[in-house]
């Protein structure tokens, strides 16, 4: 022991670096200079997320204009990131609050001591991961899909199709619990089923010239890593000519077949409303449940649909095109 | 006793030692000459456990160590090489490194390091005897000369007498003086403590004068043993021998 | 602030024992240990699931702390007995524990409804509590290690790591000594992890990305204090920390930290090989 603080040195340096460094941190401390501030935690930068985020800005602006400010940082997939964020803003005085785009930030939000409310969205199973029995505040929206409009949309666009591919990373919890609740789906519904997996957006490449093999369809469910590498997958699929349907809306656009997933856009609106009613009408947070949105649009690629050569009679009227 | 029967060493193709057959006895310092490549370092390693042996076999005092390791081998066999680097833990002070070879034989145990160094008094006043001008104890290695570094490692080599002591070209990277006194301090210290002592040289000189026995070594075999208290011999009879 | 200052030091404290086992194996060993992170993971793994089945945290970190070694034992095996240098043998243990950590662990688990160590100090604060606990197991874990090394056994180990065949020569078996070695150090790294689960309150199987670069800038810092295993090391990784904090707090974008950490790295290393150059200590 006494070897270790012999260097009285030693010890003196770790004490004048900590002074320092809380001498800094109160020199450098931002003032305060709107009525509300929320600090935006998002998981990724993918179009759904990225839509989350501009859904919630816009509605809070509508309501509050220029009362509110947001402070907004990207975790770009990390979890330690994310973690060092949450810590962030926790600690920091100005935020009244903090949004949690998509599992992984709301995890890392989750589990600090702040009083500051957490407002999440996009989280698929907030149960799952100990969202609803915390004792943090917090309330939000999840982006749940429903696997049997997957499955209708499935047998809709391609009617002759007898094996399905899972295709999502299995390293995220979100991914897995969609996925499995299209699988239980897709073999009610009749299908054969492979599955294939990556651990990372690196091995994508890699996996996707067998995934597409011998196939009728390509299905990923809610998964960060497809969403970030959306264009390269839903290129391989057409080259390969194999249906690519995700659970994404907004990834349709990026060159995939069709999705029957959730507007995130409203998602983001609808986690606003939250933050709204807890700011400025006083709710308390907890009084304010999670839930799902029962918007649920099916839409398809026209220029994949008929690139694919799929039968244009078999689209209805219903379905929105981009 | 060490009894080197038909031993043979063969490095990608070539016989470094080839089916060679000696004996040394108790009471021997016995020094090896021979040219580069005549495999002086080669009967060495064998001796050693560095390197097996392809055929033949070993005996130290009636146990078959043939087939044993280097570890195996290091209760009772103890070398010394000409690098000063090999010989000691440079990153360690020389009471650590007196320590370590103290622990030679035994189990580790959890007991403070240094404190072996109070039960061999004998030892601790070797290393004053060694190093006669500096309190040298608590000092880096790293921060010894190369000849303070070769005592120091032929210190830990004895520290526990060893039945069997290699010493490939020891004095090769100190000066003469620190060479002499090295060698002055070996050859007390083999004689009383009755170690079987085998030592490689280039000095002819120091060939002929320390020791009982010369061996020469050429093409893997030994093609003479001389008894120099028998038979003396001038440094240029020895040349025309190593031929 | 003070928040922000308290999560700092918290850290702070729990990477230090990665720290400490970058320490044992790159400097002492001499062996630049890829496979730390699958001992992080693993740790971290093993708690959730003993969470779930109903451990203690006290028991469950035990548990943790005796069977985190045989990562250590693996990376071992396959580097001396299968000959595999480190970059290889880093690459398989993580990817092999990949699986078994996900085995374990699932891909991700939550267990912040689960009592943790740090809420069993009567009548302190949670964070405070962390902090001071955090602190404790960093002190207590220096003060042993450092005790060791001025042991028999400790003597030998620093022994395998200058001189394996000098070490023979003493009658001792080097791969003995490196076989402990390594499993001291993942039994830290292991135990970190776990404390990292209790802590954050869940598991996640990417949550042991990035904690090498964590580790090593660490040791860094720390070594351009002393070349000792001492408190130096806590306060290295304490300042890391800092340096992150701070880049956030001036709102640098977070993607900038890891540029900076990259610059901070280059820069501390140059500055020892100029020290190292003048006084020839290695």
């Amino acid at each position: 022991m006494i070897r270790l603080i012999n260097q009285n040195k030693t010890v003196f340096i770790g004490v004048a670096l900590l002074t320092i460094f809380i001498l800094l941190l109160v020199i450098t401390r931002p003032t305060k200079s709107h009525r509300f501030t929320i600090g935006i935690l998002q998981t990724a930068s993918h179009p759904a997320l990225d839509a989350v985020a501009k859904g919630f800005k816009d509605y809070l602006h509508e309501k509050l204009g220029n009362t509110i400010a947001f402070v907004e940082r990207n975790a770009q997939g990390n979890a330690s990131q994310a973690q060092m964020i949450a810590h962030y803003f926790h600690g920091e005085q100005c935020l009244d609050g903090i949004f949690a785009i998509a599992t992984t930030a709301a995890q890392a939000a989750m589990q600090h001591n702040s009083n500051k409310p957490l407002f999440v969205a996009a989280v698929t199973d907030p149960e799952a991961i100990g969202l609803k029995s915390s004792t943090i505040p917090a309330c939000g929206i999840s982006d749940m899909i429903d696997p049997d409009k997957q499955v209708t949309l499935l047998k809709t666009l391609v009617p002759d199709a007898k094996t399905v591919t899972l295709f999502y990373n299995i390293g995220e919890i979100n991914a897995q619990t969609t996925a499995k609740k299209l699988h239980d789906a897709l073999i009610d519904a009749g299908y054969k089923i492979k599955t294939v997996n990556v651990t990372q957006i690196s091995e994508v490449p890699l996996v996707i010239d067998r995934a597409l093999k011998m196939t009728d369809a390509l299905i990923s469910p809610i998964d960060n890593t497809v969403a970030c590498a959306i264009t390269f997958i839903a290129q391989k699929a057409l080259e390969a000519k194999v249906p690519f349907i995700v659970s994404d809306n907004l990834l349709v656009e990026r060159g995939a077949l069709a999705a029957a997933g959730v507007n995130y856009y409203e998602i983001g609106r609808a986690a606003g409303s939250c933050v709204f009613e807890v700011l400025h009408e006083g709710k308390k947070v907890t009084a304010i449940d999670f839930h799902t949105p029962d918007i649920a649009d099916y839409v398809v690629n026209k220029k994949t649909f008929d690139s694919l050569g799929l039968d244009p009679a078999l689209l209805p009227d219903n379905f929105i095109l981009v | 006793m060490l009894i080197l029967n038909n031993i043979s060493v063969i490095y990608h193709g070539i016989k470094a030692l080839n089916d060679l057959s000696i004996t040394a006895y108790n009471d021997d310092f016995i020094t090896i000459i021979g040219h580069n490549g005549a495999g002086k370092s080669t009967l060495i390693k064998s001796i050693e456990g560095r390197v097996m042996v392809d055929a033949g076999s070993i005996f130290l005092d009636n146990l078959d160590i043939t087939r044993c390791t280097i570890v195996q081998r290091a209760s009772f066999i103890s070398t010394l090489h000409q690098n000063t680097k090999l010989g000691s833990i440079h990153d360690m002070t020389v009471e650590e490194n007196v320590a370590l070879a103290l622990y030679k034989g035994k189990n580790a145990t959890l007991d403070n390091g240094l404190k072996i160094l109070e039960k061999h008094p004998a030892v601790l006043a070797h290393l004053e005897q060694l190093f006669p001008h500096k309190d040298i104890k608590k000092e880096k290695v790293v921060n010894l000369s190369g000849g303070e570094r070769q005592m120091l490692a032929f210190l830990m080599a004895t520290a526990i007498p060893p039945r069997l002591l290699l010493l490939d070209e020891p004095t090769a990277a100190l000066d003469p003086a620190a060479a002499e006194r090295m060698l002055e301090f070996i050859t007390i210290f083999v004689r009383h403590h009755r170690i079987i002592t085998i030592m490689i040289t280039h000095d002819l000189e120091t060939a002929l004068s320390q020791g009982n026995k010369i061996w020469i070594i050429n093409h893997g075999k030994i093609i003479h043993e001389i008894n120099i208290h028998e038979r003396q011999l001038s440094v240029e009879q020895l040349k025309l021998m190593m031929q | 602030m003070w928040d922000l200052v308290e999560t700092t030091l918290m850290f702070g404290c729990l990477y230090t024992l990665i720290v400490i086992s970058t320490w044992i194996t790159s400097i002492l060993l001499r062996y630049d240990d890829l496979s730390l992170e699958a001992a992080f993971g693993f740790g971290g793994a093993l708690q959730a699931r003993l969470f779930l089945y109903g451990f203690s945290p006290i028991t469950s970190l035990i548990i943790v702390l005796i069977t985190g070694p045989c990562v250590g034992a693996f990376t071992g095996f396959l580097h001396l007995f299968l000959g595999l240098n480190n970059v290889l043998t880093g690459i398989i243990v993580v990817s092999i524990f990949f699986s078994i950590n996900m085995f374990i662990g699932t891909v991700n688990m939550s267990v912040i409804q689960y009592k943790n160590i740090f809420s069993m100090l009567p009548g302190v604060a949670t964070s405070t509590a962390t902090l001071l606990i955090l602190f404790s197991i960093a002190l207590a874990i220096l003060i042993f290690t450092s005790w060791l090394l001025t042991t028999q056994i400790g003597l030998l180990m620093r022994a395998t790591g200058s001189n394996p065949l000098l070490v023979t020569h003493l009658g001792k078996s080097p791969r003995r000594y490196f076989f402990f070695s390594l499993m001291l150090a993942h039994m830290f790294t292991a135990l970190a992890g776990a404390l990292f689960v209790q802590h954050t309150g869940y598991y996640s199987i990417s949550s042991n990305i990035g904690i090498l670069v964590i580790a090593l800038t660490g040791l860094m810092i720390a070594r351009s204090l002393s070349k000792r295993l001492g408190i130096e090391l806590l306060i290295g990784s304490c300042a890391y920390q800092a340096i992150i904090a701070f880049t956030l707090h001036l709102q640098i974008d977070p993607n900038w930290s890891r540029f900076i950490t990259a610059f901070l790295l280059i820069a501390l290393i140059s500055l020892q090989r100029k020290s190292d150059a003048h006084s020839q200590q290695y």
